[in-house]
């Protein structure tokens, strides 16, 4: 007796109500059975569908991916961000790619295979289709800043494109097993967009810019993985899980998955840190320019930091005289702490005022 | 155990927090300034990265605007340590106001020697450690450009006229890409075919005697010069520039685009040896441009050759300021332009090495109007900017108000 009190004044009694808790332990109890609801299960397998109608599938599929690469194609070169937001809803690559999620984690080998079968497809259809336009439209681009911003904006992946890609697919392994929330799943299609990328990925292929053309396929792949790794996850969660035999490969395939979730996330970083040390360059110049000379007005920056230092290309606007550039680029080279390569031009604004009565 | 911890930690912080202060109080800054900017800049301050320790950052500072500024430092009494300086007019004219602080023996001792074979009176080495030398008169040219239409690199200065006239015939280039434009000083690129042209047309020795002041610019010889000069560059069709104005406006750097482009706009850009920088250093990387003498008037194996001397001098007294000068006068700089191009040492004439031991040979001499004096070098770069953009067309009277101003 006095054994049975003393262990329910253990100091790790709060750790262990937690998980005493008789919600939790349901949770986990369902977790362990390996069981979901059937028509959770049927809603995963009927993403992909089997026999005769793959073939009817697979053309609605392959022509939802051209015009949803269409739209997304032209509302790029147009510039207009809600056009391409129209193509995300067309695009039917979430499909496959949940299919691929749920084959994955359900140890489904052919429907795997099928699944990556028309990623493919669809990959090198919306890149043709980008290619396309851009050849029809007869536009030519020579660098990255005569890119249209919904363009140039998907050159330049980062960290943060990964956390949304993430949180987005495992909103997608969420929703794709419950039917009820399927209103949903649009959602997931636009903060997590597909074939925008690859769209892109061909247009500025067409110009030759190899360095963007690899960005934005980049992107797509980040994209990819952190989907199906995600969705694969809040399956697994969901209770979805092989039969016991193959079981054991399960581990290996998801770690497979977050192995390709790690591989784009080096570059990604690798991004992300080169967007923080621009914005830190810019800051450093603008707090520079302001204590060079509080009068002058920044017109236009553009500043790159290299791994030699930084260049900064500064157009600033004033009404006296210029201030020598080397106090500039000292005051420049104090906050960014490294070397400073300052070009910069001087404007006199002069004020002309006139009144018609 | 926890206070172990606890005194643990306070020591790592109290030990880094020295630290961190200690390296902020005692790294002392060295400040060098000069007139290189974009990849000169990072060629040279390879070199100063020698002299640098802990606790002694060498800082170099460019900037186009280099001699104005220098000017405005000095008399505001805020100098850099260390400046790298061409014109030599300046550094006697910084000498003689007392700006400068006279060489340790010991750094005089160290630094390569350049002896100026126009003024050997004249002794800069008591102030100046000489850095790196340019030969002011090359002709930078376009091989294949010649190669298509037959024509071959000049033997005398004739021969150069004529071949200016023949190439303006032609439609498709001009002669020459010409900017004679500078933020700094615009004009000198014009001065250094002045110079080139006198030291071919008065020898060494009516070099030396112009340059000493002996001959009023507005001599019948200088204006001969001038004409000379005309008759090469500012006839029309002669340059890539239609309006004369853009003569003068175009920087000198500028003009290098055109000359270097895919389908040149012209076939001749004069230029010092230290354009290899930004001709992307032909001699070692492109057989399509290559470099002659600027020819004299009879033909000559090795013509004579205008040099600038980029030397470095102090202006305040500190050990470290003298550390990061004895390093400039000990450590050869080659290694450090190797990849750039566009270096050639102080010693070239007295032992020709690299690849613009093949311009030098014959006599040379030093920049005329970069030994002026500030005041009349700003005169005579401003008269030619003035004639330049009129054409020529007033030539004499300008000369003789260059004059009178002298």
């Amino acid at each position: 007796m006095p054994n049975e009190s003393l262990r329910e004044s253990r100091p790790m009694s709060a750790f262990g109500r937690i998980f005493s808790a008789p919600a939790l332990r349901e949770f986990v109890g369902r977790l362990r059975s390996g069981q979901p609801a059937d028509e959770h299960r049927q809603a995963i397998d009927e993403l992909l569908p089997e026999g005769d109608e793959s073939f009817e599938f697979g053309v609605r599929f392959a022509t939802l991916t051209s015009l949803s690469a269409g739209v997304a194609g032209f509302g790029l070169l147009s510039d207009s961000g809600a056009v391409v937001i129209g193509a995300m809803l067309l695009a039917p690559l979430m499909t496959p790619i949940a299919a691929a999620a749920g084959a994955l984690v359900l140890a489904q080998n052919r429907r795997l295979a099928r699944a990556m079968g028309y990623l493919v497809v669809g990959t090198l259809v919306a890149i043709a289709v980008g290619w396309v336009i851009a050849w029809m439209s007869g536009v030519t681009y020579r660098d990255i800043g005569e890119l249209p911003d919904e363009v140039a904006s998907r050159t330049f992946p980062g960290l943060l494109d990964l956390g949304v890609a993430i949180t987005a697919g495992a909103a997608a392994g969420y929703i794709l097993p419950r039917r009820s929330v399927t209103s949903a799943l649009p959602g997931v299609g636009i903060s997590v967009a597909l074939v925008p990328p690859l769209t892109v990925v061909g247009i500025v292929a067409r110009s030759g810019l190899w360095t963007e053309a690899r960005n934005a396929l980049l992107l797509y792949l980040t994209n990819l993985a952190a989907i199906t790794f995600a969705a694969g996850l809040m399956l697994l969660l969901a209770g979805f899980r092989p039969h016991t035999e193959v079981r054991l490969r399960l581990a290996r395939r998801l770690s497979l998955t977050a192995l390709a979730v790690v591989a784009v996330a080096i570059p990604l970083s690798i991004h992300t840190l080169s967007v923080l040390d621009e914005q830190r360059l810019e800051q450093a110049v603008r707090d520079a320019t302001e204590a060079w000379d509080e009068d002058v007005r920044i017109v236009s920056l553009v500043a790159n930091s290299t791994d030699g230092g930084a260049v900064v290309e500064l157009l600033v606007s004033g009404s006296g005289e210029a201030q020598p550039a080397r106090l500039l680029a000292e005051g420049i080279h104090e906050r960014f702490d490294g070397p400073v390569e300052l070009r910069l031009r001087y404007q006199t604004d002069e004020l002309f005022e006139s009144v018609v009565r | 155990m926890k206070r172990a911890i606890v005194l643990l930690v306070a020591l790592a912080c109290a030990s880094c927090a020295g630290s961190a202060s200690s390296a902020e109080d005692d790294v002392v800054v060295v400040e060098v300034f000069g007139e290189y900017t974009g990849d000169e800049a990072a060629a040279f301050s390879a070199g100063l990265a020698a002299a640098e320790r802990p606790g002694l950052d060498v800082r170099y500072v460019g900037s186009t605007d280099f001699v104005r500024e220098l000017q405005r430092r000095v008399e505001s009494g805020s100098p850099p340590d260390l400046a790298v300086i061409s014109e030599r007019g300046t550094i006697q004219d910084l000498t003689l106001e007392g700006q400068l602080l006279p060489l340790p023996e010991s750094v005089i001792e160290l630094a390569p020697k350049f002896v100026d074979p126009g003024q050997p009176g004249i002794n800069l080495e008591t102030v100046a450690v000489p850095y790196r030398l340019r030969i002011n008169s090359l002709v930078w040219y376009r091989t294949d450009v010649f190669a298509d239409n037959g024509w071959e690199p000049p033997t005398t200065l004739d021969s150069l006229i004529e071949l200016s006239e023949q190439i303006a015939a032609a439609d498709d280039v001009a002669p020459w890409c010409v900017g004679f434009g500078d933020r700094s000083q615009p004009g000198w690129p014009a001065s250094d075919w002045i110079e080139d042209l006198f030291l071919r047309w008065g020898g060494p020795d009516g070099y030396d005697f112009w340059r000493s002041g002996g001959v009023p610019f507005d001599d019948p010889g200088v204006v001969a010069v001038f004409r000379d000069f005309e008759r090469l560059v500012l006839e029309p069709g002669h340059t890539n520039v239609d309006l004369v104005d853009d003569l003068v406006r175009v920087e000198h750097r500028d003009a290098a685009a055109s000359f270097l482009a895919a389908k040149p706009e012209c076939a001749m850009y004069k230029a010092s040896s230290a354009a290899a920088a930004w001709l992307d250093d032909p001699l070692r990387n492109d057989d399509r441009v290559d470099a002659f003498v600027l020819p004299g008037e009879l033909p000559q194996s090795r013509p004579p050759v205008t040099v600038s001397v980029e030397s470095v001098v102090r202006f305040t007294e500190s050990p470290e300021v003298l550390e990061v000068l004895t390093s400039l006068a000990t450590e050869d700089p080659a290694p450090s332009w190797k990849a750039l191009g566009g270096y050639v040492p102080v010693d070239m004439f007295d032992d020709p090495t690299g690849p613009f031991a093949r311009f030098v040979g014959g006599s040379f001499r030093v920049d005329a109007s970069e030994s002026m004096s500030t005041t009349q070098r700003d005169a005579f770069y401003s008269t030619l900017v003035d004639a330049t953009a009129d054409g020529f067309s007033d030539l004499e009277f300008q000369l003789e108000i260059l004059e009178a101003a002298e």
